[in-house]
């Protein structure tokens, strides 16, 4: 049998347990003995691999539909949370439009990015709104950026 | 700051080249285990490929089924394997309940000769389980010398005789030796005695 340099401690241990097998050296199989061994019982590793791959392909899908539900539940829980918010007062443009602006100043860029960037054309009812949903975002990520 | 994201067992499963020689591989570890353990169905010298077919595919339904815990951090092909057939030989050693009798402290005279990969804890569990091997035979130089030789890769008789620089006899006699220290301790069991069990 050809010396075997381990590349990792694997590779070490694997020669460890070869070496302790109690058997002369003609006994102590090779990968190829292993694929003679396996193919004479009928183990085809191709089809063992796709197997394998098969339930781990089943349980990634599981996986997802629970990360997915999860996911959901989540949201529906942090609109709720915002729908039981007490609504803002309309305030005056100017006031409202500088709370607007030192709350953008407190959120991180992805939180805002899409949904603020045009706040200053908003209607003085949908800029109330939006302080309102800026506030509960800030809150939610636990409080102002650092 | 988000956190990293940590794979699953099904997403290393799913992406994991299983053509190569991955599962062979496993199978010939799980069956060296299997030996070792004196866990054979037959009494021939070589390990019997049913049982570690069972062996193997019973570690990978436990870490797909959640049974076990997938650890982190484990990246490559190489980190993977070393995952699966920790989890083999502990599944084989816990077989055995005199397996417990191995001490925990760690040795390092086997170890010494660092090979710098980084360590996962795949990795790590191979080095520990040498280290408690090596720890059963720490007060005999010549087994010490054995167990090295074995971990470099040498393991037929005439190559260790040749890197050890011993007679083909006193390979024999401390392989002997070393046979009987680990079977007293609970680590190995002879293929003699497979039948009893």
């Amino acid at each position: 049998m050809a010396h075997k340099p381990p590349k990792n401690d694997l590779e070490r241990l694997e020669n460890v347990i070869e070496g302790l097998m109690d058997v002369d050296d003609a006994e102590r199989p090779t990968l190829e003995d292993v694929h003679a061994d396996a193919k004479k019982h009928g183990i085809d590793f191709e089809k063992w691999g796709e197997q394998i791959r098969a339930k781990a392909n089943v349980v990634m899908e599981a996986e997802r539909r629970i990360r997915e539900e999860e996911t959901a539940k989540q949201r529906e829980r942090a609109e709720a949370r915002l729908r039981a918010r007490p609504a803002e007062p309309i305030r005056a443009r100017a006031e409202q439009l500088a709370i607007m602006r030192e709350l953008l100043q407190q959120a991180r860029p992805e939180q805002v990015s899409a949904h603020f960037h045009k706040f200053e054309q908003a209607t003085d009812e949908d800029l109330a709104r939006m302080v309102g949903e800026l506030r509960h975002l800030i809150e939610e990520s636990g409080g102002k950026k650092s | 700051m988000r956190s990293e994201y940590r794979e699953t067992a099904a997403e290393a499963f799913a992406r994991i080249n299983w053509r190569a020689n991955v599962l062979p591989r496993l199978l010939k570890f799980a069956g060296s285990c299997l030996k070792v353990m004196g866990w054979t169905e037959t009494k021939k010298g070589r390990p019997a490929v049913m049982e570690a077919h069972e062996m193997v595919n019973d570690v990978i339904l436990s870490f797909l089924e959640g049974d076990r815990e997938w650890p982190a951090k484990t990246r490559t092909e190489e980190e993977i394997i070393a995952v699966l057939c920790m989890t083999i030989w502990s599944v084989t050693t816990h077989r055995r309940a005199s397996a417990s009798v191995v001490a925990k402290r760690v040795s390092p005279a086997l170890i010494d000769k660092e090979i710098h990969r980084p360590s996962t804890e795949g990795m790590a569990h191979a080095r520990e389980v040498i280290a408690q091997v090596v720890k059963a035979v720490e007060d005999d130089p010549e087994m010490v010398a054995l167990l090295r030789a074995y971990g470099e890769g040498f393991t037929a008789r005439a190559d260790l005789a040749s890197e050890l620089k011993w007679d083909d006899k006193h390979v024999k006699l401390v392989r002997g030796r070393m046979s009987d220290r680990l079977e007293r301790r609970g680590i190995t069991k002879r293929r003699d005695d497979a039948s009893e069990d």
